[in-house]
């Protein structure tokens, strides 16, 4: 048996004691054995020998452990404690679920870290890319996500699938940051603006979309609010690409 | 016999710790040194007897750097642990006082 072991089988019967106090017994147990190794290592025992010998000194573990845990009766108290940690975690994390700030956190992170789904509203996709290109709004961050070109409505269009998140991890999007983008093709100024597809507290997903003449190979996304303008060029998916 | 066992540990413990504040491994050298190494007892069990006391309010333990350089836990007899070891001590001489009548009585008879 390691010392180890040892220690483990004696603290195995020490569950209504707390962290500190089987962290106490554990030490001062160890720092004994420790004291009689020296001793014996003093008088030119083996290493392991010297282990042996004082783990067998130290008695059988398990009585240990049973003789210690009947030094410590009557810990409702200490129960009653656990038990109210865990309705309080409970209680905050229902609380929480009931204002939406873990489902709007769980937004925030999702739109940031992975690729959310955005559906494509096009009758007929030709050419389609995933991109992830990211330019600051504001205390927010614009994510453009893919790129589709296609036909609706018997019309060319470029849809560019975005979502903003704020820039903080917790923090909350600005709800009409959308309003304030507009896509423009490269060589005219026509666009046509897009609607939300989801929207929750913590980030808002949409598509927006641009009749881009042919040759046309990027639209510009422009911020424009509050006397801050930022722009970011979006490539076009070439035709005949990926699907 | 075990009960009987670890109730004269109590008492070895509460005795050794009325001269001196003490840690664990301290008392088993000690009492195997004014014992002559008489009492052979399974060196861990003194632990459950120390915690116990401790909870009983007879000792009161803290943190102390032993003349090893190393910190070690020290037992500190209280005023009722002082107390209880009189009782004990009251106890174990009346205990002890019978058994010598007793083999006296034998001797005697012999």
């Amino acid at each position: 048996m390691t010392r180890g072991e040892f220690m483990d089988q004696v603290l195995a019967p020490l569950g209504r004691l707390t962290a500190e106090e089987r962290k106490d017994v554990r030490r001062e147990l160890e720092e004994h054995v420790e004291d009689r190794m020296e001793a014996l290592l003093d008088m030119g025992w083996d290493e392991a020998l010297a282990e042996t010998r004082c783990l067998e000194a130290m008695g059988d573990p398990a009585e240990i452990g049973r003789e210690m845990a009947r030094q410590y009766p009557g810990r409702w108290w200490l129960w009653l404690g656990r038990a109210a940690v865990v309705l309080t975690v409970v209680v905050c994390i229902q609380a929480l679920l009931g204002v939406g700030v873990l489902f709007n956190a769980w937004d925030g992170l999702v739109v940031r870290t992975l690729r959310p789904q955005i559906a494509s509203m096009l009758d007929e996709v030709e050419a389609e890319e995933l991109v992830d290109l990211r330019m600051d709004i504001g205390n927010d961050v614009l994510r453009v996500v893919r790129v589709s070109v296609g036909e609706a409505e018997g019309r060319h269009v470029a849809e560019i699938a975005m979502c903003a998140y704020d820039r903080l991890p917790f923090g909350i999007v600005a709800h009409d940051c959308g309003n304030w983008i507009t896509v423009e093709r490269r060589e005219s100024e026509a666009h046509i603006h897009g609607g939300p597809a989801s929207r929750s507290y913590g980030a808002e997903c949409w598509q927006m979309y641009a009749f881009p003449a042919s040759g046309d190979r990027s639209v510009t996304l422009t911020y424009s609010r509050y006397g801050e303008t930022v722009s970011m060029e979006v490539p076009l998916p070439e035709q005949g690409g990926a699907v | 016999m075990k009960k009987q066992a670890i109730e004269h540990t109590r008492l070895l413990a509460l005795s050794l710790l009325a001269g001196e504040d003490m840690y664990g491994y301290q008392m088993i050298v000690e009492l195997a040194r004014r014992s002559n190494h008489t009492f052979d007892m399974k060196e861990g069990t003194l632990y459950p007897v120390l915690h116990g006391l401790e909870q009983e309010g007879f000792v009161e333990a803290y943190r102390k750097q032993a003349p090893t350089g190393r910190e070690r836990k020290y037992y500190h007899l209280t005023r009722k642990g002082e107390h209880a070891l009189r009782e004990e001590e009251a106890a174990w001489r009346r205990y002890s006082g019978a058994v010598n009548d007793v083999l006296r009585g034998g001797a005697e008879a012999v």
